[in-house]
């Protein structure tokens, strides 16, 4: 009992020292000033995905595809402005910790953040047959935690190659001088950002991922305890998610088992008992997601429903609606989620176990495989139902693997409340206010 | 008041995702279904279309002597295209039947260019209003005389539809350059059917069969009009076959009975399995 205690209170000081760490300190300001931009591009993204995409979820299911609104123009307006909102809210994400580290260490800089933003700006853009194209991953919220570690280091470079002695030594009247100071870190970490540029070039990130996606497959195609790889797979896809990859890298790893499994349904009228019920589609993308990702809407009810903390229940107020939808971007940045957190175990073990609930429930046919395709922008609840044909039973199995995932995220919620009270080390949004109560 | 609120949210939470359910379980259903019609439109018609003077009922005999020599047996259904587009209907598709034949006459059936193309319009109309009421994607069709010429004109004006699937066409004894015997001469039709060839689906499989009295003629059209046909398919589609059937019953108006093209028929256009 002793042991266990000790164990809980190692944890604890774990959290809290990463959260003393200089990086943390800066991300927080940064996180709370993009949160409002988040939270726009999020809701932005609901409104296209359900009124204005004539394949979304609320345009189904209404029928509303013959509805002015869902007009290819409007859908490519609303899509653009939301990934311009996103990109911008990850520049901005680099500049802001560029910028505050160079504050902090009394090297202010008038570029420090504008070199922030170029860096990332370059690493993300491609210019090619005369127009620029930009690598989708780098500017959306899955990029903010590089964009940030990428805004420390222009930070650091600022900071031991801006000669601040020399700048200290310059009169009021010294524009020239002053200004030329900036040009050597500038230029330097131009070059170092060229020469990462030209690494990553090297690398073919494509050819890696498809020969790692064929890897898996012939791995699990001859394995014996396939549901243990799918386990893995799943921690894997999350811990991705964490760190700020694409968590959704097998996502299509199953197209020809999900096709055998549709036909299979489609002739026999019932997806009762497709060939391969057990891959990582019907356990992960399906059942892993019902609370969309990470489960986070389970924990979004969860504060709502005996959260204690009058911000953090303020912050799900605001989640709620995103989250309900699948967009996670609010409670990823203002929570965080998205940077070392307490919610990390929860956040990758709640999809595990709704994985090992639905292995369960498949095995022993108490429902349907969900087999059948569903339109874009389906919230993660209704995913189940709707691609198992409307089965109400279905339903009723991703309401319990919802309540399960509000279980294993609860004593997490308690220790976020408890460094919150006790240490006044909580996260960045939810402690501001505190100070404020 | 804490509680209340906590009620508020389960409560309204259970409203909204059950109202979504059960409109999404609708749309799922009607989803399911239209996917396995989709699949289960496994349904491939013969589609045949008779020649001038010909009425819906000019393949009966073929069709009793198709399904006499073979195990499957394929259900008949006529279709008289009016003047104005509407159709009468006549005999049915039987219910588990994948490969009925369906013929299209006209009431309008005269010869001549002009009315070929007439006809060709209101073969469009019959394949279109088809399509729906039986959900087939893809067919097969025979044409005898100038039936073969509807068919050609339609493939290459009218039947125009991404959701359909020509698979196969066997025209017999079409007289591609009409009555003219002149192998030299063409006719406004055959420099109309050659022009407009490129519109023809490439993936196409085409059989010309000629029937022959004697070294050039059935008796009506010249062996050398039917062999016209080549100019319109060769080089277009992906297999374009000729075939010259003689012997007893090789006469123009007897070849949908000839054995000979029967027995084509079941082996060129009838689906094997």
């Amino acid at each position: 009992m002793i042991k266990k205690a000790d164990n809980l209170n190692m944890f604890i000081a774990m959290l809290i020292k990463l959260r003393q760490t200089e990086f943390f300190k800066l991300v927080k300001p940064t996180l709370i000033s993009i949160f409002p931009f988040v939270l726009l591009g999020s809701f932005c993204q609901m409104i296209r995905l359900n009124l204005f995409t004539s394949n979304g979820f609320l345009v189904s299911v209404l029928g509303l595809q013959h509805w002015a609104l869902t007009n290819r123009g409007i859908d490519e307006l609303m899509l653009s402005l939301t990934k311009l909102i996103n990109a911008t809210t990850v520049v901005m994400a680099a500049f802001l910790v560029a910028k505050k580290y160079t504050q902090v260490h009394h090297c202010e800089s008038r570029l420090s953040g504008g070199t922030a933003a170029l860096s990332l700006l370059f690493l993300a853009a491609h210019y090619t047959d005369d127009e620029f194209r930009f690598y989708g991953l780098i500017l959306t919220t899955q990029g903010l935690t590089w964009a940030m570690i990428l805004g420390f280091a222009v930070g650091i470079g600022f900071r031991f190659l801006g000669r601040p002695a020399r700048r200290a030594k310059l009169k009021p009247g010294d524009v020239v001088e002053e200004a030329m100071s900036e040009v050597l870190p500038i230029a330097m970490i131009v070059i170092i950002i060229v020469l990462l540029k030209i690494g990553m070039g090297q690398l073919n990130f494509a050819s890696i991922g498809t020969h790692l996606t064929g890897q898996v497959q012939q791995l699990i195609a001859n394995s014996h305890f396939k549901v243990i790889w799918l386990l893995l797979m799943g921690v894997f896809s999350q811990l991705a998610e964490f760190l700020g990859f694409s968590g959704n890298l097998w996502n299509n790893i199953d197209q020809s088992t999900q096709i055998i499994n549709l036909n299979a349904a489609l002739s026999k009228h019932s997806a009762l008992h497709v060939p391969n019920s057990e891959n990582f589609h019907n356990l992960f993308v399906i059942f892993g997601n019902v609370g969309g990702q990470g489960m986070l809407l389970s924990l979004v009810v969860l504060i709502l429903l005996v959260g204690k903390h009058k911000n953090l229940r303020n912050l799900s107020r605001l989640s709620l609606l995103p989250a309900f939808f699948n967009l996670d971007g609010p409670i990823m940045v203002g929570f965080p989620i998205l940077y070392l957190s307490t919610y990390l175990i929860p956040f990758v073990f709640a999809p595990v176990v709704n994985m090992m609930l639905a292995w369960i429930v498949l095995a022993l046919h108490l429902i349907p495989a969900p087999v059948y395709p569903i339109p874009a922008g389906t919230p993660g609840i209704l995913m189940a139902f709707i691609s198992t044909g409307g089965d109400w039973g279905t339903l009723i199995f991703s309401l319990v693997c919802f309540g399960t995932s509000m279980l294993v995220y609860y004593p997490f919620l308690k220790l976020e409340e408890q460094l919150l009270d006790e240490f006044h080390m909580g996260t960045p949004l939810a402690e501001v206010n505190q100070h404020e109560n | 008041m804490k509680i209340s609120r906590k009620i508020l949210l389960i409560g309204s939470l259970s409203v909204v995702i059950v109202l979504l359910a059960v409109m999404s379980g609708q749309w799922a259903k009607r989803n399911v279904q239209a996917l396995e019609t989709q699949q289960a439109s496994k349904l491939s018609p013969i589609i045949m279309v008779p020649g001038s003077n010909a009425s819906q009922n000019r393949f009966n005999q073929l069709v009793t002597e198709l399904n006499q020599t073979s195990q499957e047996q394929h259900s008949l259904l006529r279709v008289l295209v009016h003047k104005d587009n509407s159709l009468s209907y006549s005999g049915a598709i039987r219910a588990n039947d994948n490969e009925p034949i369906i013929v299209i006459g006209f009431q309008d059936n005269k010869d001549g260019f002009n009315n070929i193309q007439h006809q060709a319009g209101w073969f469009n109309h019959a394949m279109q209003a088809l399509m729906v009421r039986y959900r087939f994607k893809n067919v097969k069709i025979v044409g005898h005389s100038n039936g073969g010429l509807i068919s050609t004109y339609a493939l290459e004006h009218t039947l125009k539809s991404r959701d359909l699937h020509i698979k196969k066409l066997m025209t017999i004894a079409a007289p591609y350059n009409l009555n003219d015997a002149n192998s030299h001469g063409e006719t406004a039709m055959l420099r109309s059917l050659v022009t407009y060839r490129t519109r023809i689906p490439r993936d196409l499989t085409v059989y010309s069969v000629a029937g022959s009295q004697n070294f050039n003629t059935d008796g009506l059209v010249p062996l050398y009009s039917v062999l016209a046909g080549r100019y319109v398919y060769q080089g277009q589609v992906r297999h374009f076959t000729e075939l010259t059937v003689t012997g007893s019953q090789s006469e123009h108006s007897k070849l949908p009975q000839n054995s000979q093209i029967i027995q084509l028929i079941k082996n060129f256009i009838v689906d094997e399995d």
